[in-house]
């Protein structure tokens, strides 16, 4: 038949039905996905080729051309991964020898303690190694197995820069170290998503310590919910242990009275009100009570962890302007509930970090909030009621707590949220009045309330729900973001002391500074030191890596300060191309080629040669890249001018405070010798100085010490140790050294940059004796304002008259003094900044 | 209040098509359309836009010079802050309250950043067929589908890894936590919406598709030549970018979480079409059975619905939408899902199940008319309702002989039937099938007598298959050429002539005797074929086998000898060879040779070729 005679008679009896009204029925997703078949194993080669190619059936002919394909395809990509991992292979086996070869030099700088440097080096250059190998095995691993690993293969060359760099820099000794730290940076990675403030099981007896003569009254308001009253009060009573208090309970005349339902609680005040007051009123009320100097309202419902009470005190010590300090509230699931409020220009509220996880870094900081929750805040008492406290147009509750933070601005005064003040707030279930239900209501109300009184102040805040990680810092005059090549460790080494003073001038400065290390670590006490000092320290696991950081966040910031070229050439495109608005300030600490180029010379060293010319042509080229470098001292400034002319270069150089009571000559004796020997330079010095100056000491000051202190210090210069020199090694305080001895000394023959110690001791009024190389830069004259000598004997005999001459001791305590004011000051300081902050970032040419 | 941004750049009659139809939409949010007139080069273009500007029916940008697509996007979205935007090309056309359910969506959806319709042509949001550019189904009109995806999937959304920028709906506040695009790196346009996408997701914005709006997107007008350059260019930024996206993006294709949604609308337009709905029933294999239902379905293409129902591995079945361009497809395990389906051909108002066949299919099949309450027919393929064998054949594949129901019950104990069912049952169970039928269609006189044998009373349709008539075609001259086929021997010429002969339609097929150097098109694609290598001295018996009309031989450089000239001599056939070396020599004095210039266009050669097979 023809189609359409087939179609036609097809057709025919076949009449269309309306779709009837019943809906279709639901039909599970799965009906549109076809289950894998159970046995489909693909044929095997031999199959197919018999099948398609033998027999001629054309399906198995084309699967077998599949197959084909997609092995080829398999094969190739092998094949890169093999020649990947090859290449890796042999980029880890030049570094290891370019490891080998630095060794070796550094065998020959220590003739004379060969043997046991030998043993030492051996030691930790396995020990340094040790990881590296298992690296280079990694990556041979890594790329057969998964590409989807591929990308922490391919960071392996820009690491291994790194550890090159440490290891010309540091020494093996070092590298080992930073490894280390980084792998334990790695293990501590700090959640805070932990269950905590629990209620507690059932009412018990409980004393909670008072004083009569309390620094902080702490202001419970209360409606029923007794055993959450009962938990605040016994984690209050352990903060009693620190804090002398008084805890008044102000009971707003519920059914059944506090004091009734907590009978076996002793130590605390009682107050039930007449009727009602609702919450503004109870709290008002209980403030008329208090005794205290500070008032701390706390929320029978909230929970304070162990140290919240004096974490909250001490920002009134650190803050003269604290008006009002509050809480990190945490859920007690361990989500966070509030890291300090954001007001928005519609009055609406914020809190910041809600549901976030409370030991992220960006809730880690102490800030100024626009207002911290009333379920804990902590105020003094007389400028509480100098405010009027709570405004009762609030009345019965919320947004009062709001109301009272901008009044405390309106004062002149500023809000600080503290982080490390956590309390577990188990919110909504009380809120000290009988009106529950209405209370909804009353939020809205009065949120209308608020934008009205504070309206004109909310016109400079930010529109609901814009850019809240600009808004929470909204005081920032810049933004700074400082990356630096390990965590700051101010006890141990005075190139972090450096850099946290000029955080401390930039923050002076009205900035907000965000820290974070090239190793992303995370280590105590010094982050805590840094957040409690308003810095926000970013680290892993929250930051996964700095490219990611400023992928997401570049464009937050001013000023990106990446300290060292090493670490900063890593992050320069990357700034380039998120942070375009950001000025990139490399911070060069001191002018790395430039130290090692003198080593070089120092030691006759052709491989060190080299090496400062590699480290010359990578440096200078970083320098040309950045818009701003800072330099330590006006002698690399020079060497820039005329080796990089088109640098912007700044002086930014260490920073010291004048110490004006200096004990006399007479109260002092000994000689002090201070070095981290992290830093090569002061290896040399003060092997040069035990060898080669003690010895004419002994008998030109005979009966006098020299005090040798400094962390890391080699075993070879621990040995060296007798007669008249003590190795004291590490001190956690080194004021009291410059305080009782009577001289110090920078015997450096090599190095560059300013010498931390010899303004560290002249900013005590010590007087220094010291080599040519250490006082390069300095604004140092000899006989002026220190002692210069070169020569050992020379050296040792400046020491002597010094340590002898009671006139010239004070004409160079009290010049030395004079310079440090002049030279190295937070002023000298903020001038540098304020004259790199009036640089603008170099546009990059073209597309 | 929303801003609807349209950059404009070229072709009047679309960007006509798209704003007519913005401008027309019964859309109740307030919203403003914003026109930017990126300089284009088409002057009628931009003063038909200037004219609706002083109606003051849309806001319009005028670039003096050519900005690009993203910075005049860019430009939109700052010209109004605290607004939300969508995006639309100028090639696309809009329908209904369109907006109002972009936006509700948008407002729906806890931290939604952009929001997506669906289109024709929107990679992973594209309709009927998923990730390829779709024509709009024949009759089918934008607002009508517009409609059926408002009403199949009324406030429904599936998370997106990126939105698709053709028309791209963005909450403020994304915009404003995210950036503007980037026009440094994207300034053509393409790619840029997937690089502020994963921007915007990182910092916890979602992207969602909003099942319930159809947006009709022409597509790649406005890219011109380079485009696949440009493509290749963003696609390397963004996956430097944003290593995450590709391995995001393949698990979204490899999960397709939209499908469900595609097929809600596929079984609501399949609702609403006005022409009976037929049910073919057929087997899971190829072969006569499956191109006579293929083509019988083309064949009521205008008239009807056609779906079919054919099993889909271990005891389910598949439910497919039988039409050129539709993808709709659902699967049902056995057991209770079969009352899923019965129940969804029951709401979809069948007007008839047609039976081609039910191997691999359950017994229950047999009763859907029933359950359905519809006719049915039955087209007689082979003997399926006479004996399971269905070929009435033997073990070793011979004709059975119908032996009586003993002997048939024998041969079922030695090759069980899928359905537990004697032989008895079994033709009472297709007996009721095929006297209950409608119609019995049989396109034969043989198969209708033995059914009738087997089921008296039965009274078949002779129908024979409908069958195109064409004509027994010429035989083409045949070309052979002996010796594998390299490029010293004649590759190139070979490549030529073939393409020659397919140009002017020549009666030439050309047919090597051995392997091809490399692949060429082959028959039926081109007139070429190959005979594959073949042993040494065997090639006489070869040239015989394959009947030649001519042998040919394009050598490019001088030969030596040829023994495969003396194989083609001894068989006797014309020959055309090259004018070089060995050749000329060697046939001298052969009577049927032709020499031809080595280097001759494949339209002499082959004009050569159909001469001497004519001699």
């Amino acid at each position: 038949m023809s189609p359409g005679q087939y179609r036609r008679a097809y057709l025919e009896p076949l009449a269309a039905r309306p779709a009837p009204a019943t809906p279709l029925p639901a039909l599970p997703p799965r009906v549109f996905y076809r289950s894998p078949a159970r046995d489909e194993r693909p044929r095997a080669f031999e199959q197919l080729f018999d099948s398609g190619v033998v027999c001629g059936h054309g399906e198995s002919r084309r699967a077998l051309a599949a197959r084909a394909r997609e092995i080829d395809a398999r094969a190739d990509a092998l094949e890169v991964m093999r020649v990947e991992a090859r290449s890796r292979e042999r980029d880890l086996a030049d570094a290891l020898r370019t490891h080998q070869e630095h060794v070796r030099s550094l065998e020959q700088a220590v003739e004379e303690a060969r043997a046991r440097v030998r043993t030492l080096e051996e030691s930790t250059f396995w020990r340094m190694t040790g990881p590296m190998r298992a690296v280079a095995h990694r990556a041979k691993l890594t790329a057969r197995a998964s590409r989807s690993l591929g990308h922490s293969v391919r960071l392996l060359p820009a690491r291994l820069g790194t550890a090159r760099q440490i290891l010309k820099d540091a020494g093996p000794g070092e590298l080992a170290r930073r490894l280390r730290a980084k792998m334990l940076a790695r293990n501590t990675s700090p959640s805070g998503l932990t269950p905590r403030g629990a209620l507690e099981p059932a009412i018990s007896a409980l004393h909670v310590p008072s004083s009569d003569a309390p620094l902080v009254s702490v202001i419970v308001p209360t409606y029923g919910q007794d055993l959450h009253t009962f938990t605040c009060l016994k984690a209050l009573a352990r903060e009693a242990a620190g804090v002398p208090l008084e805890v008044i309970v102000m009971d707003d005349c519920a059914p059944v009275a506090a004091a009734q339902a907590l009978a076996g609680v002793t130590g605390v005040r009682f107050e039930r009100n007449a009727a009602n007051l609702g919450f503004v009123r109870n709290c008002n009320r209980g403030a008329t009570l208090a005794r205290g100097e500070f008032l701390l309202f706390l929320n029978n419902d909230a929970v304070m962890m162990e140290g919240a009470l004096e974490a909250l005190l001490r920002v009134f010590d650190a803050k003269a302007d604290a008006g009002a300090v509050g809480a990190k509230l945490v859920y007690p699931d361990g989500r966070l509930q509030e890291a300090g409020g954001i007001v928005w220009r519609d009055g609406s509220a914020w809190n910041y970090g809600r549901g976030g996880d409370p030991a992220s870094p960006e809730y880690n900081y102490l800030r100024e909030a626009d207002y911290c929750s009333g379920a804990c805040l902590l105020l003094r008492r007389e400028f509480f009621a100098a405010l009027g406290g709570f405004d009762e147009r609030y009345a019965p509750a919320y947004c009062e707590d709001s109301d009272l933070c901008f009044k405390v601005r309106e004062a002149g005064r500023t809000v600080w949220y503290q982080p490390a003040a956590e309390v577990v707030h188990h919110e909504g279930v009380s809120h000290g009045t009988n009106e529950a239900e209405g209370l909804k209501r009353y939020q809205l109300e009065n949120r209308g309330k608020l934008y009205e009184r504070w309206r004109a102040v909310l016109g400079a805040h930010r529109v609901n729900g814009v850019l809240p990680r600009l808004e929470r810092d909204r005081g920032a005059a810049r933004r700074v973001l400082v990356v630096e090549a390990c965590m700051l460790t101010p006890d141990q080494d005075s190139g972090s002391v450096r850099t946290s003073r000029t955080i401390r001038v930039m923050q002076a400065m009205g900035c907000k500074v965000a820290f974070v290390a090239d190793n992303l670590e995370y280590r105590e006490p010094y982050v805590s030191q840094l957040r409690e000092e308003g810095v926000e320290v970013l680290h892993w696991p929250f930051t996964r890596s700095i490219e990611g950081h400023i992928e997401d966040h570049g464009r937050e910031y001013d000023v990106i300060v990446l300290s060292r070229y090493y670490v900063a050439s890593k992050y320069i495109d990357c700034a380039r191309r998120h942070a375009p608005q950001a000025l990139l300030v490399l911070d060069t600490h001191d002018l790395h080629y430039l130290r090692t180029r003198r080593l070089a010379e120092l030691e006759g060293s052709r491989a060190l040669a080299q090496g400062a010319q590699a480290m010359y042509e990578q440096e200078v080229d970083c320098i040309r890249r950045m818009d701003v470098t800072w330099v330590v001292s006006p002698v690399e400034q020079e060497v820039l001018a005329r080796e990089v002319p088109q640098a912007r270069v700044v002086v930014a150089t260490n920073i010291h405070h004048p110490e004006d009571d200096v004990p006399p000559f007479a109260s002092r004796e000994g000689i002090v010798f201070v070095g981290g020997y992290r830093h090569p330079p002061n290896v040399d010095a003060a092997l040069f100085y035990a060898r080669e100056v003690a010895p004419h000491l002994r008998s030109l000051l005979p009966g006098v010490t020299t005090y040798l202190i400094g962390s890391n210090a080699p075993q070879v210069l621990q040995d060296l140790a007798g007669l008249g020199l003590e190795f004291v090694g590490f001190v956690p305080e080194i004021e009291p050294w410059f305080r009782r001895c009577r001289l110090s000394v920078s015997p450096l023959r090599y190095g560059a940059g300013v010498k931390g110690k010899i303004n560290h001791s002249m900013s005590f009024g010590l007087p220094v004796v010291a080599t040519t190389p250490s006082v390069e830069g300095m604004h140092l004259v000899d006989g002026e304002e220190i002692l210069v000598a070169d020569d050992p004997r020379a050296f040792a005999e400046a020491i002597a008259r010094l340590y002898r001459d009671e006139a010239l001791w004070n004409r160079l305590s009290a010049a030395g003094l004079a310079n440090v004011r002049r030279h190295f000051s937070p002023e000298a300081a903020r001038r540098a900044l304020e004259e790199t902050f009036a640089m603008t970032p170099r546009r990059e040419a073209g597309p | 209040m929303i801003d609807v941004i349209i950059p404009a750049y070229r072709g009047l009659a679309q960007t006509r098509r798209c704003l007519e139809s913005v401008l027309s939409a019964p859309v109740r949010a307030p919203h403003e359309v914003v026109v930017i007139d990126d300089a284009s080069p088409e002057p009628e273009l931009s003063g038909w836009l200037r004219g609706l500007a002083q109606e003051g029916r849309i806001t319009l940008v005028t670039h003096a010079a050519n900005a690009g697509f993203v910075a005049s996007v860019n430009e939109g979205m700052r010209l109004h802050a605290g607004r939300d935007v969508v995006l639309l090309n100028s090639d696309t056309e809009v329908a209904g309250d369109w907006l109002d359910r972009l936006a509700a969506c948008a407002a729906r959806e806890p931290q939604a950043g952009t929001v997506t319709p669906f289109s024709n042509n929107a990679t992973i949001a594209s309709y009927p067929r998923f990730a390829q550019p779709n024509a709009l189904p024949r009759g089918a009109t934008p607002a009508g589908l517009d409609a059926a995806f408002a009403r199949a999937n009324a406030g429904r959304s599936v998370d997106l890894p990126t939105a698709v920028g053709f028309c791209m709906y963005i909450a403020r506040a994304c915009l404003e936590a995210t950036g503007p695009f980037d026009e440094e790196a994207f300034g053509r346009g393409y790619g840029e919406e997937v690089d502020f996408c994963l921007r915007a997701a990182k910092a916890g914005w979602r992207h969602l598709l909003a099942a319930d709006v159809f947006v009709f997107h022409e597509g790649e007008v406005s890219f011109g030549p380079g485009a696949p350059a440009i493509r290749e260019k963003a696609q390397r930024l963004i996956d430097a970018r944003h290593p995450e996206f590709q391995p995001r993006l393949a698990d979204f294709i490899a999960r397709e979480p939209v499908r469900p949604l595609r097929r809600a609308v596929d079984l609501e337009r399949l609702r609403g079409d006005p022409r009976p709905r037929l049910l073919f029933v057929t087997h899971g294999w190829g072969g006569g059975i499956d191109k006579h239902v293929r083509d019988l379905a083309r064949s009521l293409e205008e008239d009807a619905q056609v779906l079919l129902l054919r099993p889909a591995g271990d005891g389910g079945v598949g439910l497919a939408w039988l039409r050129e361009g539709e993808e709709f497809e659902a699967f049902f395990a056995g057991g209770p899902d079969w009352e899923l389906l019965v129940s969804l051909l029951d709401a979809l108002a069948l007007s008839s199940v047609h039976f081609h066949h039910t191997h691999g299919l359950p017994q229950a099949v047999l009763d859907l008319p029933g359950r359905l309450g519809v006719g049915h027919d039955v087209t007689l393929h082979d003997y399926l309702a006479v004996c399971p064998q269905h070929h009435l054949a033997d073990a070793d594949g011979r004709y059975c002989g119908e032996p009586d129901e003993a002997g048939c019950e024998a041969c079922l104990a030695l090759r069980p039937p899928a359905w537990p069912l004697g032989i008895r049952a079994w033709r009472a169970r297709f007996g009721a099938l095929l006297v209950g039928a409608r119609r019995v269609i049989a396109p034969s006189l043989d198969i209708a007598s033995r059914h009738q044998r087997h089921f008296p009373g039965l009274a078949p349709v002779q129908w024979p298959h409908p069958e195109s008539e064409t004509g027994p075609a010429k035989p083409p001259v045949r070309v052979l050429l002996p010796g594998g086929l390299a490029a010293i021997k004649g590759f190139a010429v070979v490549e030529a002539c073939v393409r020659d002969a397919l140009a002017r339609d020549l009666p030439l097929h050309f047919r090597v005797l051995g392997h091809l150097e490399r692949a060429l098109p082959q028959w039926p694609d081109a007139p070429l074929s190959i005979t594959g290598s073949y042993p040494d001295g065997t090639l006489d018996p070869l040239i015989a086998l394959e009947r030649g009309d001519v042998v040919f031989f394009p050598a490019q450089v001088p030969e030596s000898f040829s023994y495969t000239l003396s194989a083609a001599m001894r068989s006797g056939l014309p020959i055309v060879a090259s004018d070089l070396g060995a050749l000329p020599e060697r046939l001298r004095g052969y009577a049927a040779a032709t020499l031809v210039a080595p280097d001759a266009t494949a339209g002499a050669m082959n004009d050569a070729l159909l001469a001497a097979a004519a001699r």
